[in-house]
């Protein structure tokens, strides 16, 4: 049950990745900060790599939270259920920075702070209710297989419903006379250069954070179940030696 | 082949352990009285064999069948525990309907209910708890499954009941049925059991063939 | 065994409990009336603009009534172990949750044909001659709230506070159900030409397909 993976030997990988991405992530924003005011948006621009990154980070967490619940049905090795509780978690931090910043965003380029035609915007917060409930849930099952394979069916349920509140929204927008300058004023913002590199770079940093605090949270919760099962080997042993 | 081979079965249930390394083989067609007190494990060890729970470790095989093969051990045994399972706002024939359908059986429901004594068209939730555990005992003569667990069949019953049990029990040994009996009763047990176990703080021993008093 | 046997079997089973007790049916539909009548206090008595917040409401009334009905239909199954011996009789797992999905579906339907002519009656709405279509924009919506919240309510079942829980559960992920049941009524009732109400039933056809697959597929890691 405890089957060690490669990625957890290396003691030293994980402060080093967390280290990592600090660096990039401050490269990105010594780009963003430096580069020309965007044209149509000025200083508005500056937010956007941190808001993409946020965002692209909590993607990448909710994605990867249904294929290690899907790894953990198929294999039963609670390992991935662990980390897919690690990535859930990171995923739900990410997700309020993303819908922070980019309402901070959205006040001075739409004229408010929140949007419902926006596809995406709408989409996010959806995204965020089923991870919070999904978090509420594995917080009330106490019996550990249940609990993973309760949260597995509803990660694996709420990725499927991603594309498709994604299209519905769209579709309820468009076919209604909303804004949708969102996608076309954020790729403006990416003809300036600086903001680009910034924004590359950004999602990157974002990408080697992701890693490190998976890493950091699956090694937390690996030594949380390693010394339960340590005190029932224990127990196990104590009683059949006793025989 | 045994009804019953289980090896090294250990369950956890939150932090602590149920049953600690139990293994147990049991011929066919044998009676087997599970004696031990509240707690030692004696329910968990009948919802593993009924494929209700799967075991934290170990292996076995019920009816010749692997432990994870559960819609065949499910097609051939039936359990009997505390909570049976009926729907109170049915009546007693509804629900054996219910349960033959599911199984995809049929099967004489007026005859069985005669032959527990539960001549009535009341529902359920009118039922008192022995007339409850007299309509459990006609779904287990309804669907006459290969191997029946009882968790203490003898309990909530009038003499007369009790009897009752032991009837049915017998004839379902007759019909070639394997049963597993947890008791507190080991005097009235003793006298139909073919061969008794006791099971303390999950630990299992071998099993005897009972001494009749 | 022939699996729509056994699928019809468990919804009849459901219905029977129904009919004698009455418990979901009657707390369910006092609720959905109760959510309606309510509403019209909210948008004021202006009676042409409570007609365009009809469709709304009724779909408000709709997917509150079907997380109720779906919370307590398990809820009555997991009183004297009745869940776990369902769940112990030699069939797939898949079936037991499609003839769940039926029962809670029977009732659904019930329900909305009460409350959908309620509605329509006090907010004033006239919908002759689009019965048909009107019927089918129900008759969908209502499968895709039915699919989903049952789902979710045997997830959840014997956990405590289930009741506050499963609304967090169902509301994120029938969404597109409420946009595309609202738009596609909206669109019958006003025939307003630039809502394209066959796309919204296509949608909605879809989104009960996909979840429909994917809720039985998962049912028995979920309930094992």
């Amino acid at each position: 049950m405890l089957t060690q993976k490669k990625l957890f030997d290396a003691p030293w990988l994980t402060p080093a990745l967390g280290l990592l991405s600090v660096v990039v992530i401050s490269v990105s924003l010594f780009f963003t900060f430096t580069a020309q005011p965007d044209v149509l948006q000025g200083y508005l621009t500056r937010i956007l790599p941190i808001h993409v990154g946020a965002s692209w980070l909590a993607y990448l967490a909710f994605g990867l939270t249904a294929v290690f619940g899907l790894t953990y049905l198929i294999t039963r090795n609670y390992h991935w259920d662990r980390l897919s509780a690690a990535s859930s978690e990171i995923g739900v931090v990410f997700i309020v920075l993303s819908l922070f910043s980019g309402a901070l965003w959205g006040r001075p380029a739409w004229g408010a702070y929140w949007s419902w035609g926006d596809a995406r915007l709408t989409t996010t917060a959806l995204m965020l209710m089923v991870y919070v409930g999904m978090l509420m849930v594995r917080g009330m099952i106490e019996d550990t297989g249940r609990r993973a394979r309760v949260s597995a069916v509803i990660g694996i349920v709420a990725s499927v419903g991603v594309p498709i509140n994604y299209l519905s929204v769209y579709w309820w927008s468009t076919l209604h006379q909303s804004p949708t300058l969102s996608i076309v004023e954020r790729r403006s913002a990416l003809q300036n250069s600086g903001i680009l590199i910034g924004f590359l770079v950004g999602l990157l940093g974002f990408t080697i954070l992701y890693v490190y605090l998976l890493r950091l949270r699956g090694q937390l919760a690996l030594q949380q179940a390693r010394l339960e099962e340590h005190e029932l080997e224990l127990e196990l042993k104590g009683v059949l030696a006793h025989d | 082949m045994n009804a019953l081979s289980l090896q090294g079965l250990v369950h956890r249930y939150q932090r602590s352990y149920v049953l600690r390394g139990t293994s147990l083989e049991l011929p066919s067609n044998e009676i087997l009285a599970l004696y031990g007190s509240n707690g030692a494990g004696k329910t968990t060890l009948l919802k593993i064999i009924a494929s209700s729970l799967v075991p934290t470790r170990g292996k076995g095989e019920v009816l010749g069948f692997d432990l994870a093969n559960r819609l065949e051990i499910r097609k051939r045994v039936l359990i009997v525990s505390h909570s049976l399972g009926f729907y109170p706002d049915l009546t007693g024939k509804e629900n054996l309907e219910f349960a033959l359908k599911m199984h995809g059986k049929t099967g004489n429901i007026a005859a069985a209910l005669e032959q527990v004594g539960l001549a009535t068209e009341n529902r359920v939730r009118g039922f008192s708890s022995g007339m409850r555990k007299r309509l459990a005992l006609a779904k287990m003569v309804l669907l006459e499954p290969t191997l029946i667990l009882l968790d203490e069949p003898f309990a909530a019953l009038d003499p007369e009941g009790k009897n009752l049990v032991e009837n049915i029990i017998l004839e379902q040994k007759k019909r070639g049925a394997t049963l597993i009996i947890t008791s507190h009763e080991p005097e009235r047990t003793n006298k139909i059991a073919t061969l008794t176990v006791n099971l303390e703080h999950g630990e299992i021993s071998k099993p005897i063939v009972p001494e009749v008093a | 065994m022939n699996p729509w046997h056994i699928i019809w079997a468990i919804a009849v089973k459901d219905w029977r409990v129904e009919g004698r007790a009455r418990d979901v049916l009657a707390a369910t539909l006092f609720f959905a009336v109760l959510v309606v009548t309510i509403l019209a206090f909210a948008f004021g008595p202006e009676s042409a603009k409570l007609r365009e917040a009809a469709p709304g409401i009724l779909w408000v009334a709709i997917a509150f009534a079907s997380i109720l009905a779906a919370s307590r239909a398990f809820a009555a199954e997991s009183e004297d172990g009745a869940l776990e011996a369902l769940l112990l009789y030699p069939v797939p797992h898949e079936l037991i949750y499609l003839g769940k999905l039926l029962g809670n579906l029977g009732l659904m339907l019930l329900i909305a044909v009460v409350i959908t002519p309620f509605t329509l009656i006090i907010y004033g709405v006239d919908i002759s001659g689009r019965e048909l279509p009107f019927g089918l924009a129900v008759l969908l919506g209502v499968t895709g709230f039915s699919i989903v919240s049952s789902f979710q309510s045997a997830l959840t079942i014997n956990l405590r506070s289930r009741e506050s829980l499963l609304p967090v559960l169902i509301f994120p992920v029938v969404v597109p159900v409420i946009i595309a049941s609202v738009k596609a009524t909206v669109g019958i009732i006003t025939k307003d030409p630039s809502i394209d109400v066959q796309s919204w039933l296509q949608l909605l056809l879809g989104f009960n397909l996909v979840y429909l697959v994917v809720c039985t597929l998962a049912f028995p890691y979920a309930v094992e």
